[in-house]
């Protein structure tokens, strides 16, 4: 059945996306964003990285527990080891600044406490739930992701801290001057 | 997506906010995104979705009547050939429109949704969409014919 009205919306129908997103909407929305960054990152990133360090805690356990595994995953090991001491130190490094830090922003403090715990978890249960042998190559790779997010974190929250103390030092020096 | 936005809360400053809203949710939901379909397809169904539950929110009238009658469903009389189609006039019609009405519309006439998927998005069955749709272009229909009968006599 003929639908003249639908024809011809068909045939215009770029012209009714004529509107165009005012200029400062990916302004307002990067803003809201990064808002949100230190708050929620537990519930969002988590879901992305959860499969990927499901081995990596494997890795850790082969690493401690099989130490008769071939030559490559032997070496697999060493660098993990490696790699892990060096993560271990750069996590627990920033954890201890950003408290020195946030004394003012004891809720932040404890998001914090919140979102690394959690990833904590996520290594702890996988370990547990330890099947064969996987790709030691990949099991490698989720264990520094899980690294690597920890580190984001602890870095947005630094961040987010030393951009809160300049405005506060802008801030005493206007009343200063006048 | 601003087009769509703007198209379902009616109005450029709630449009703005919406669109905020929506690629805020895209952002955050994204390492749920499994390519189960194009990335405009899914910012597209998050956009709609998120703009009926804001209208639903502020309890604008999304109600629609669940009575079916046939007989506007095979009422397409084209009776309105004289009527010349524009463009901004149906734009201008479809902000006149209802809720409702420009809800279904804008799903099924701009955005290509078939009846099975708006009744989905909407939560009601696929002759309610139909019958809806009947009713909506009709409405529309009337809008336009009395905004250019005005025109004309202005």
């Amino acid at each position: 059945m003929k639908d003249r009205l639908k024809e011809y919306i068909d045939e215009n129908r770029e012209a009714f996306d004529s509107l165009d997103a005012p200029a400062e909407s990916w302004d307002a929305i990067d803003r809201r964003l990064n808002a949100r960054k230190y708050k929620r990152r537990a519930i969002f990133r988590y879901s992305g990285i959860a499969t990927a360090a499901a081995f990596a805690g494997i890795m850790l356990y082969m690493a401690v527990l099989q130490p008769g595994s071939n030559a490559k995953q032997m070496q697999e090991v060493s660098y993990m080891s490696e790699a892990e001491l060096y993560y271990a130190t750069e996590v627990n490094q920033k954890r201890a600044r950003v408290y020195q830090m946030s004394a003012q922003h004891p809720e932040l403090q404890s998001e914090m406490d919140n979102d690394l715990a959690e990833l904590d978890t996520i290594m702890a249960e996988l370990k547990r739930d330890l099947k064969d042998n996987v790709d030691n190559a990949e099991v490698v790779e989720a264990m520094i992701q899980n690294y690597r997010m920890k580190l984001s974190i602890l870095e947005d929250i630094m961040e987010f801290l030393e951009e809160q103390q300049e405005e506060n030092n802008e801030q005493t020096h206007t009343s200063y001057a006048l | 997506m601003f087009n769509i936005c703007y198209r379902m809360m009616n109005s450029t400053e709630d449009a703005e906010d919406m669109l905020q809203e929506v690629f805020c949710e895209a952002f955050r939901r994204l390492d749920g995104f499994r390519f189960e379909s194009t990335f405009g397809a899914w910012i597209k169904r998050i956009t709609i979705n998120r703009c009926i539950n804001e209208l639903k929110r502020r309890k604008l009238n999304l109600e629609l009547n669940e009575e079916i009658t046939p007989d506007i469903l095979t009422e397409e009389k084209e009776d309105d050939d004289e009527l010349k189609l524009k463009v901004e006039h149906i734009k201008l019609a479809m902000s006149m429109l209802p809720d409702g009405y420009r809800v279904i519309f804008t799903l099924y006439m701009l955005e290509g949704y078939d009846h099975q998927e708006i009744a989905e998005i909407m939560n009601i069955t696929v002759s309610t969409s139909k019958s809806q749709l009947a009713r909506a272009k009709r409405k529309l229909t009337e809008i336009l014919k009395a905004s250019s009968m005005q025109y004309k006599l202005n």
